[in-house]
């Protein structure tokens, strides 16, 4: 079997370039907002750092923008929070599984928090079970998640229910951590309001939804479009229908717009990936959103 | 009407049951591959839509009668593929004769020709797959047209014959050799000879009118004159009949009203020779009296075998299929296929 990890590491250094990944982890640092007054060591500035970190008389010595480390009180937890449901085997965009793109993002950002000094747990809901793996520091212990990850996401797993899976963690997460989740493409539904907003109100929560499949466009392949539950075929006569991919086209639109407006209104800091090539300019734009506008 | 290939359409359906059984049999094995399949989550998004309904009913439609009209066309052409035809039995003892109408176009039958003509008609009606050529004949002879068993064509020419020969004499069309329609008089081409109603000449012209001299053939001639000779012919009536004779002719006559006399007993002799017989114009029942020699006579001396005469009908299935092919391609247009 292929490691993951160095999988997402290749993409978050050499497909996106240098200075993306540095701001990435900028960024990445400003979601922790606790630190403490005992001075570790100064290091360059990194954009994303807060500019009120900024040793301005070190700055003045070295001529280049130095910032003030400072020993944090406590480790920062993160908790991936992953749909390893039957629909997260089915399709993205691109023709493979939607499986694909939560291990890249959850890889991406775990792999952001180990080395910001974090640790990294995992939490999943397979066959009715919630597994929970405690957070530990280790690229190693990373790696294993991500496995598991992939081992649990199968075409014959029972179905996911990222709320459900929600609920689970304003239980099962009793200090305050850093929570991502990593969701299917599920229509937001009004019922989860108070478990989002208490786990909002506990956490600092990311939530991250991997794109279906279109089901007009395919992925471009004359593979036969069969629903991932029940089996019911997609006709390929019946895509070729202009008027009915027009239908599709404005529902999906509409869709994905209530979805964000939907996160929005909670306060919840929300992104939506449906490429391989989309995962790091996503992260990206949603780290510098939360720190400049807080969702 | 009968099929030649009754089991064609049987072979067609049956056709219709492999190919569906071996489509099924591929799409069952197709379904056992993983490979060609997408898996895809929330197709309801798509397959829960009005629209997509709507869509499905009208593929379903157009899918539906693309089958069906592919199966008419199947079934059409199957029955054009087994022959639909019909049986007759053809009497061939009656196409074996062959009769040349032979009339005397000369002046002294001017006022006579138009009932001999009618007579002819008569005979004509009277007569059902026998050979009729027409011949004209004054100082040399002309053929009108020649042995045919068209018999739309032969009564239109002796009915265009009868109305030239009816008109009066001295019509101005007659005057300039032609009449108002522009054709040629009837008697073009039979003055080259040396006299007038040189009746041997016309008889022998007449005689080898007859084709296929080797074919076992009953051959009549119809020879309507006033036996008045006047000229130099190349051959005398005796010596024509004599060549009618050697060559199996039978001879029968027809004479103008009011003719009787040495010239009448000399054609009667000569015709007698060949086995036939003198008519008057006017005798009741002449026409029907060469028709019973003719038919009676000569029909013991021939061995008609009767044929079976094969008629495809491929018409109507045909065109069904034709517009149910027609139809399929319009609906694979609609249908974007």
């Amino acid at each position: 079997m292929v490691a993951l990890l160095p999988r997402v590491k290749s993409r978050l250094f050499i497909h996106a370039n240098r200075r993306t990944t540095n701001l990435l982890e900028g960024e990445y640092a400003a979601i922790s907002a606790g630190r403490s007054l005992d001075f570790d060591d100064l290091r360059e500035y990194l954009p994303g750092d807060d500019v009120d970190d900024i040793d301005w008389k070190a700055t003045a010595r070295t001529g280049s923008p130095l910032v003030k480390r400072y020993k944090q009180t406590r480790r920062h937890d993160v908790v991936l929070a992953i749909d390893t449901g039957r629909g997260m085997a089915a399709a993205a965009e691109g023709g493979g599984p939607k499986r694909d793109l939560a291990i890249l993002v959850a890889g991406a950002l775990g792999y952001l928090s180990l080395r910001h000094g974090d640790a990294v747990g995992l939490v999943t809901r397979a066959g009715g079970r919630v597994r929970n793996r405690p957070p530990r520091a280790s690229e190693a212990y990373l790696e294993t998640l991500l496995r598991s990850v992939q081992n649990e996401t199968r075409l014959d797993a029972a179905p996911g229910d990222p709320y459900e899976l929600c609920s689970y963690l304003l239980r099962g997460v009793p200090s305050r951590s850093i929570v991502i989740v990593v969701a299917d493409d599920v229509e937001p539904a009004p019922d989860i309001d108070e478990a989002l907003r208490s786990l909002r109100e506990r956490h600092e929560l990311l939530w991250i939804t991997i794109g279906d499949l279109d089901l007009v466009r395919g992925d471009g392949s004359d593979r036969e479009i069969l629903d991932v539950l029940d089996g019911s075929p997609v006709p390929s006569v019946l895509r070729e229908d202009p008027r009915l991919a027009r239908v599709y086209r404005r529902r999906t639109d509409d869709r994905i717009a209530a979805q964000h407006a939907y996160f929005r209104s909670r306060g919840v800091s929300h992104c939506r990936v449906a490429t391989a090539d989309e995962v790091v300019p996503e992260l990206l734009r949603l780290l510098q959103r939360r720190r400049r506008n807080g969702y | 009407m009968e099929l030649v290939f009754a089991w064609m359409p049987l072979a067609a359906a049956g056709l219709v049951v492999t190919v569906v059984v071996v489509l099924v049999a591929l799409r069952k094995r197709a379904d056992r591959g993983e490979r060609g399949i997408l898996s895809a989550a929330h197709t309801e998004r798509l397959l829960a839509l009005p629209e997509y309904r709507g869509a499905y009913r009208r593929a379903l439609v157009k899918l539906g009668g693309m089958v069906l009209l592919v199966l008419v066309a199947l079934g059409a052409l199957s029955v054009v593929a087994a022959r639909p035809i019909t049986t007759d039995i053809a009497d061939t003892d009656r196409v074996n004769r062959d009769i040349v109408l032979c009339l005397d176009v000369s002046g002294s039958m001017t006022a006579a020709d138009a009932a001999i003509v009618g007579r002819f008609l008569e005979l004509v009606e009277q007569f059902h797959g026998e050979r009729i050529a027409l011949v004209v004949w004054d100082s040399s002879a002309a053929q009108v047209f020649p042995l045919n068993d068209d018999y739309d064509y032969v009564e239109e020419k002796l009915a265009s014959v009868q109305d030239e020969v009816s008109s009066d004499v001295g019509d101005v069309g007659d005057l300039f050799g032609g009449d108002p329609d522009g054709d040629p008089p009837i008697w073009a081409g039979t003055d080259l000879g040396n006299g007038s109603s040189l009746i041997g000449d016309g008889l022998a012209s007449c005689v080898l009118r007859f084709d296929n001299p080797d074919l076992e053939r009953s051959r009549t001639i119809i020879l309507a004159t006033d036996n008045a000779l006047a000229g130099d012919p190349i051959v005398t009536l005796e010596e024509a009949t004599s060549f009618a004779l050697e060559r199996e002719v039978r001879v029968y006559g027809i004479t103008p009203s009011g003719m009787f006399g040495p010239d009448e007993d000399d054609l009667r002799d000569q015709l007698r020779r060949t086995g036939g017989e003198v008519f008057g114009v006017d005798d009741t029942g002449a026409g029907q009296n060469i028709v019973d020699e003719v038919l009676d006579d000569q029909a013991t001396t021939l061995e008609g075998v009767p044929e079976l005469v094969v008629i495809d009908h491929p018409g109507w299935p045909f065109r069904i299929a034709v517009l149910a092919l027609w139809g399929v391609l319009f609906l694979a247009w609609r249908a974007r296929i």
